[in-house]
């Protein structure tokens, strides 16, 4: 049994110090999904912390199969998921007004620039897009584990990558400035 | 292979999922064909875009706010006589035929016990209670009321105590 299945068993006991270790271990990984997924941070706050306290109630029916970190990271898709299906993503075009224009100021603001195009590119696309896009960029996951967190086959996998990338290499080509090119 | 092959395994080049078969002809494609090799050159420029943009940390306080929030849950838990139950039920269902049986004759063996004791307690107790209510007119010298006209607040009184006194038997 591998050491995150013991603790598993500890938090299924209600250890919070086991849940701490839990949360220390995975935590960047869940915000990172979350804060890419959804754009915002402090939306990405309320999921990472949805997650990791859904670990409460499902510690005493967990069974080790695979890894933890996908079963983790399944959960935090799907509570990405739900939370999209009650709201609708607000795409926003008006990027952070900087007053200051000092060279520093100017790369921040560039830095920005980038970030919001981003942002807007993911939540232009369909959920399961967004989310094999966040895994596979950015978790740098193969196929066959997205395809177990999203519960899909391989094939699906490759369909939905595919269909994520042109839409987003028009969604940056329209947007101006940011062509990937 | 042609273009229209490579298009639909461009994906799975770039992300490193192809067999080593189909790697190999898809490489060649690319030597030959510009207009292949552009597309590629495009696909890797989205990745590097989309990666270029590091994000900030999880916020420093996210992990008090979880364990705070967890303790509450658990303190809650741990308070419902519901999830008491609920536990008990899922222990019961988890544990083996032996446990089981164990388990209910033990409750089955308590619960008998404490009716039998209960009767055994209740007994001189009722009678005691019996013989007093019986002259609770008497202790309470009301035997005075007993000549009352019927309706009367008196003789509804009287009523009243000995009605009480039989509800209580």
């Amino acid at each position: 049994m591998e050491l995150d299945d013991l603790i598993m068993q500890k938090i299924a006991s209600g250890d919070l110090g086991a849940l701490a270790e839990i949360v220390d271990r995975y935590q960047e990984t869940v915000w990172r999904i979350a804060r890419r997924y959804c754009g915002d941070s402090h939306e990405a706050e309320d999921i990472t912390q949805e997650t990791f306290l859904r670990l409460l109630s499902v510690a005493p029916r967990y069974q080790p199969r695979g890894k933890f970190s996908s079963y983790l990271i399944t959960i935090a898709c799907r509570i990405c998921l739900d939370r999209s299906a009650k709201k609708a993503p607000v795409l926003s075009n008006e990027l952070p007004d900087l007053a200051d224009r000092s060279p520093s100021a100017e790369e921040l603001r560039e830095q920005q620039e980038r970030e919001e195009m981003v942002n807007l590119a993911l939540a232009s696309l369909p959920e399961n897009q967004r989310l094999a896009i966040v895994l596979k960029y950015y978790e740098e996951m193969d196929y066959a584990s997205i395809a177990a967190i999203l519960q899909v086959s391989t094939k699906a996998v490759d369909g939905l990558l595919t269909r994520a990338r042109q839409a987003l290499a028009c969604r940056i080509d329209q947007s101006g400035g940011g062509s990937p090119e | 292979m042609n273009c229209g092959n490579l298009s639909n395994k461009l994906g799975r080049y770039l992300d490193g999922e192809l067999a080593p078969s189909s790697e190999s002809a898809v490489r060649d494609h690319l030597d030959s064909c510009p207009a292949c090799r552009a597309d590629a050159e495009h696909q890797r420029c989205l990745a590097a875009f989309l990666t270029s943009s590091p994000i900030e940390p999880a916020p420093a306080n996210l992990t008090r706010s979880i364990l705070f929030e967890a303790r509450q849950r658990i303190s809650a838990r741990q308070g419902s006589s519901f999830d008491i139950l609920v536990d008990m039920v899922g222990w019961f269902r988890s544990a083996g035929r032996p446990l089981r049986w164990a388990a209910a004759s033990t409750i089955t063996f308590g619960i008998l016990i404490g009716v039998m004791m209960g009767r055994h307690m209740a007994s001189p107790g009722e009678q005691i209670q019996a013989a007093n209510q019986s002259s609770l007119v008497e202790i309470y010298s009301l035997d005075f009321l007993s000549e009352s006209p019927s309706g009367t607040l008196s003789d509804r009184y009287l009523a009243m105590v000995d009605g009480t006194s039989r509800g209580e038997e």
